[in-house]
């Protein structure tokens, strides 16, 4: 089972080497597609295949043998749903730009370099190779950006590529301390747990606690990368520059990767600094929920709502660690894939619309519902998710999320709770303004059958979820346990 | 067909789920894809709820035993303290609930020839109140709202496509249904996470909560939840939008299912529910929504808007007493009211010839308790404790009064509706709810399984109020008795005399003011409008002045300061220890001014490009 692991995280990136060395143009979307399948092809064997009572599929050879640099990949509970979301979206990503007149190929090959990147980071066990899949993502971001954004789009792309190497420069100097403060030295994670606990580094002549200087430096890269408020503003307007298919691809390697890599690096290797700053996370989760509710109420463009609506997510699921409860992290992890599934459909109905109006702006758009009834059913099913009505994977999300939550204060549920109504009632004002409101004239182009399958798919797997979450939960909570203890 | 799937209680289940499964199925293709289906679109509800119903009569058939299925775990081991279970049991209540139901949307679908679509999500509609009524935990129910909020995505989609504008009654029930959801979402995860699972049938008690913040919070949430979900007059302003009358009748069919769900839940959670304050607070609850409902329905100007409002009220009110009472007048009041509202939802709305005022009056007559149906025994004892607690009795005795006054005015006045469509269907279907609900209902039958421990129906009879007391003789029992029995006679005379004018409700054209404030009270306006401008505010100045002047002024501004501080540091020490050094040693804070220039963003093109060019070659490759 563990040889799937290369196979979910490399067939993309050989897929993009494909498409350059490809030289008939014909076939090389069905290259990518075929590519980005496999990769989820192998994402849902590993799924089928893990059991919770059984050790985590773990694939680890040497690297750099004379550093400790280990190529150690693995999937558990910790990075499971996000790795299932990654790898299910990403083909829908490459369908939606089926069709594009200008350098298929290369925004082919790039989400497909992205896409290694998102999984490589995910799955990575080794420091040195999550740094390594961590600084690669921004690569392919900048070119999708600079080559197929608006007007503006250099700026910030240049911008989110300066943030991206502050975030791993401090991300660098994090895990040098940690791979010095241990003998051995090493970068394997499975290695380092539970080794740093009082261990010091020297900084200057000074003496510090490895948790004074290496977690906080780590911490401030990953909220840099989510990014978390108020470390915010570069992502809102890289977003707004791009199209929604390279949105969707840049949430994906935004607050899903660095929460998750938060969690196996806090509760892995700094534990005790992890627990006894509980509500620090929550404090920010809370900012993060009350920030993104507020910055949604202003929204008027349709990838702005993806970015508030992200912040607002990544609010959530930091609640769900903050509890440092069970029930709160499987909450949490569920929070990533259930957003990720409702952002992915909410940006491709964006991508739909813009198609048939040429614009993002909310206001000018309206009464699409009547030309496009599936579109508006497929939007809204994934409005259901992200505020969790029950039958979708949302709620599961939700229910987990309140109940860890309240095992570490109402207040904390209260405060959810409010955001969350804010939120559904921006939501319904939105889709009551998009896709009812007044008739208009222009009859839109009904879905073809590439639109449909974007949306369908997505929408199925937001109900299966949400009515059959049995097998997510046990081996998401099976993993959780064990780091907990 | 196996034999054994049909004796075995546990098993019958399973072809219970089948037929829900059958509903939804049907119609979510119905819903999806409407064209070729829109030639069934008036028998769409019977055809695909005909398992369902057809389970429910084979149920009866077998004389109303519980069936019951052991709790299976859904999400965490069965075992774990915050597990969420799923369970089904399907009792009396559960036949009432679902088969009265389902009769009377079979009518009304008959009646108003709903289009697919909307035919699709009435037959959600009642899966959605099936699952919560056979619910054996409360997530079970749950998922029954669930389904119940996601069927009016077809009607939603259906009005979109004909005329603008009419979306408002559906986003009006949404929201409010949403809230109230939202807020049953928390309170249960709250109780689960303490324990406390309010499974249905087991015998863990709500009192075994300690009083802990997070308890109270948890309790308080979900009552409110439940509440909101009950209280149809919070998305009353769609009553005032122009509408077709068959669409509204459609929602608030759909409203009222919805309310039925939440009083299910309440009811089934009861015998969790040994505290005393929950109850009060339960009971309390309702009144104030009954109290909302009635201030709606005060302005509304369409008599079939009121009466709409006033079904879909029934609910909530039969909640006010429901808390209060012991368990089988209480099991006899909730039957009682499915049964007699079900039935005037099919009776009221038509043309008034003396059949169809006596027909409507009869229904009126169980759905306020009134003698000879079931709801009497819950109404008598209500009001036989009047002396133990009259600061609660007696504001709920006028509070009643007023409401039931409102239902003989519209029950006498009838409905805007020009004809009657379907005559036969609606005589048939209140056929069939006088032999199957009326019947059983007086003669106690349902006590079969209803009846907590009085399975002869001649015990279950010892209910009814006059017979209660005629044999136990005590004077509480007659006071009980004549109060419940006068609520109806003077809420009759005061419905008949008080508004004698031509127009039923006067209110709405004497006081226009009265009826925008409802409109906007009740439709959540105040929150679109007023809070979610000030919000909006808020969001613009979060973004736009805070956030952009921290991160694109502020920032570099202190970073400019702090390095040209440093900056002149460093050539004041430069200076001073040049002498001592070579010259050139302040070059080492050229990277600090490199980190200037770069936060004033004049040579940050240099640096990536420099950085990334290798990509960009590939880049050129990849696009050319």
């Amino acid at each position: 089972m563990k040889e799937l692991i290369p196979i979910l995280v490399f067939t993309p990136a050989l897929g993009a080497l494909l498409q350059t060395l490809n030289p008939r143009p014909a076939i090389s979307r069905t290259l990518a597609i075929v590519a980005s399948l496999v990769s989820a092809v192998a994402a849902i064997a590993l799924f089928v295949q893990m059991d919770p009572g059984l050790e985590t599929p773990k694939y680890v050879v040497a690297w750099m043998r004379s550093y400790s640099i280990h190529f150690a990949l693995g999937v558990d509970g910790l990075n499971l749903l996000p790795m299932l979301v990654t790898a299910f979206v990403f083909p829908f990503l490459l369908i939606s730009e089926w069709d594009r007149q200008f350098g298929r190929r290369g925004i082919h090959a790039l989400l497909l370099l992205l896409e290694t990147g998102i999984l490589g980071a995910l799955c990575a066990g080794d420091l040195f190779l999550l740094l390594f899949f961590l600084m690669l993502t921004p690569i392919p971001l900048y070119f999708l950006a600079s080559i197929w954004g608006d007007e503006g789009r250099e700026t910030s792309a240049f911008r989110m590529v300066s943030v991206s190497l502050v975030a791993s420069a401090c991300l660098f100097f994090g895990i040098l301390l940690i791979y010095h403060a241990v003998d051995p030295h090493t970068f394997l994670i499975e290695d380092l747990a539970g080794k740093l606990a009082g261990k010091t580094t020297e900084i200057f002549g000074i003496s510090v606690e490895l948790q004074h200087i290496a977690f906080p430096l780590i911490v401030f890269g990953l909220a840099l990368r989510a990014p978390f408020w108020p470390l915010q503003g570069w992502f809102r307007k890289f977003i707004l520059k791009v199209p929604t298919t390279v949105a969707v691809g840049a949430l994906l390697a935004g607050f899903p990767v660095a929460l998750t890599v938060f969690t196996r690096i806090g509760f892995v290797l700094f534990p005790e600094t992890m627990k006894a700053h509980l509500d620090v996370w929550i404090g920010i989760g809370i900012a993060n929920l009350v920030f993104g509710a507020l910055t949604l109420l202003q929204e008027s463009d349709l990838r702005g709502i993806l970015v508030s609506l992200s912040s607002v997510f990544a609010g959530f699921s930091l609640l769900g660690i903050g509890t440092a409860h069970p029930t709160g992290l499987v909450g949490s992890q569920f929070i990533l894939f259930s957003s990720m599934v409702a952002l992915a459909v909410w940006g491709f109905a964006s991508e739909i619309l813009r198609y048939r109006t040429r614009t993002y702006a909310i206001a000018e758009i309206q009464g699409v519902l009547r030309t496009l009834p599936d579109l508006g059913s497929a939007t809204l099913l994934s409005i259901a998710c992200a505020v969790g009505i029950p039958g979708t994977a949302g709620f599961i999300s939700f229910a987990l999320l309140y109940m860890g939550a309240f095992n570490y204060h109402p207040g904390v549920v209260l405060a959810a709770l409010v955001v969350s109504l804010v939120v559904t009632g921006f939501l319904i004002q939105v889709y009551r303004r998009i896709f009812l409101g007044e008739k208009v004239q222009e009859r839109f182009t009904r879905l073809g059958f590439r639109e449909r399958l974007l949306l369908i798919p997505l929408a199925g797997v937001a109900i299966c979820v949400g009515f059959f979450p049995s097998p997510f939960v046990e081996i998401v909570r099976a993993t959780i346990t064990k780091v907990l203890a | 067909m196996d034999a054994e799937l049909l004796s075995s209680p546990s098993s019958l289940l399973v072809v219970w789920i089948a037929a829900l499964s059958f509903a939804i199925v049907t119609a979510a293709i119905a819903g999806l894809f409407p064209e070729r289906l829109e030639k069934i679109r008036t028998s769409a509800f019977a055809i695909f709820a005909f398992p369902g119903m057809l389970f429910a009569l084979v149920y009866a058939a077998r004389g109303f035993g519980v069936l019951e299925r052991p709790i299976v775990h859904w999400v965490f081991d069965k075992g774990a303290q915050d597990a969420l279970h799923l369970g089904l049991v399907f009792d009396p209540v559960s036949f009432v609930a679902v088969f009265f139901a389902g009769a009377a949307a079979v009518a009304i679908a008959i009646r108003n020839r709903p289009t697919i679509r909307t035919s699709s999500a009435l037959v959600l509609s009642w899966v959605g109140l099936g699952l919560a009524a056979t619910a054996q935990t409360i997530w079970m129910a749950i998922l029954g709202i669930g389904i119940q909020i996601l069927s009016r995505t077809f009607p939603l989609t259906e009005s979109a496509e004909r005329t603008a504008g009419v979306d408002a009654r559906w986003i009006a029930s949404a929201k409010r249904a949403w809230i109230g959801l939202a807020s049953l979402l928390c309170g249960g995860a709250g109780l689960a996470s303490q324990g406390i699972h309010l499974d249905f049938l087991a015998s863990t008690p709500w009192s075994s909560l300690e009083a802990t913040p997070s308890a109270i919070v948890a309790g308080a949430l979900l009552v409110f939840g439940l509440l909101v979900i009950a209280t149809p007059a919070l998305s009353s302003s769609a009553l005032h939008e122009s509408n077709d009358r068959t669409v509204e009748e459609n929602l608030f069919v759909s409203e009222t299912s919805l309310g039925w769900i939440a009083v299910l839940i309440f009811y089934r959670a009861f015998g969790n529910l040994h505290e005393e304050v929950w109850l009060l607070s339960v009971g309390v609850g309702a009144a104030v929504s009954t109290a909302f409902s009635i201030a709606a329905l005060t302005f509304q100007s369409s008599r079939t808007s009121a009466i709409h409002l006033w079904l879909a009220t029934a609910p909530v009110a039969t909640l006010v007493l429901l808390p209060f009472l012991p368990a089988r007048e209480a099991n006899l009041l909730l039957l009682g009211a499915l049964v007699a509202t079900n039935g005037l939802w099919v009776a009221i709305d038509h043309p008034r010839t003396k059949a169809d005022v006596a027909t409507a009056a009869a229904f009126y007559l169980g759905a306020t308790g009134f003698v000879g149906w079931a709801t009497s025994a819950g109404y008598a004892n209500f009001f036989s404790r009047l002396e133990s607690d009259p600061a609660l009795r007696i504001p709920i005795f006028l509070l009643l009064l007023l409401y039931q006054a409102f239902g003989w005015r519209l029950v006498v006045r009838g409905g805007d509706r020009k004809e009657n469509p379907a005559p036969a269907a609606k005589w048939a279907a209140l056929g069939i709810f006088f032999v199957l609900g009326f019947g059983p209902l007086m003669s106690g039958r349902f006590g079969g399984g209803a009846l907590p421990g009085e399975p002869d129906w001649i015990e279950g009879a010892k209910a009814w109020p006059w017979i209660k007391a005629a044999t136990e003789g005590s004077e509480t029992d007659w006071a009980g008795f004549g109060l419940s029995q006068g609520l109806v006679l003077v809420a009759a005379l005061f419905g008949i005399f008080a508004w004698r004018s031509s127009e039923l409700f006067p209110f709405s054209k004497k006081y226009p003011g009265g009826e925008r404030a409802a409109k906007g009270l009740f439709g959540l306006g105040w929150i679109q409008e007023g809070f979610s401008g000030a919000f909006r505010r808020m969001g613009a100045y979060w973004t736009e002045s805070v956030s952009a002047t921290f991160w694109e002024r502020g920032i570099p501004a202190v970073g400019l300061a702090t390095l040209g501080a440093l900056r002149k540091i460093a050539r004041f020490v430069e200076a001073a220890v040049d002498p001592l050094t070579s010259e050139g040693y302040g070059r080492i804070f050229t990277p600090a001014a490199k980190l200037v220039q770069w936060l004033h963003g004049g040579n940050v093109r240099l640096y990536a490009w420099f950085a990334l060019i290798w990509i960009l070659i590939f880049s050129i490759y990849l696009t050319r």
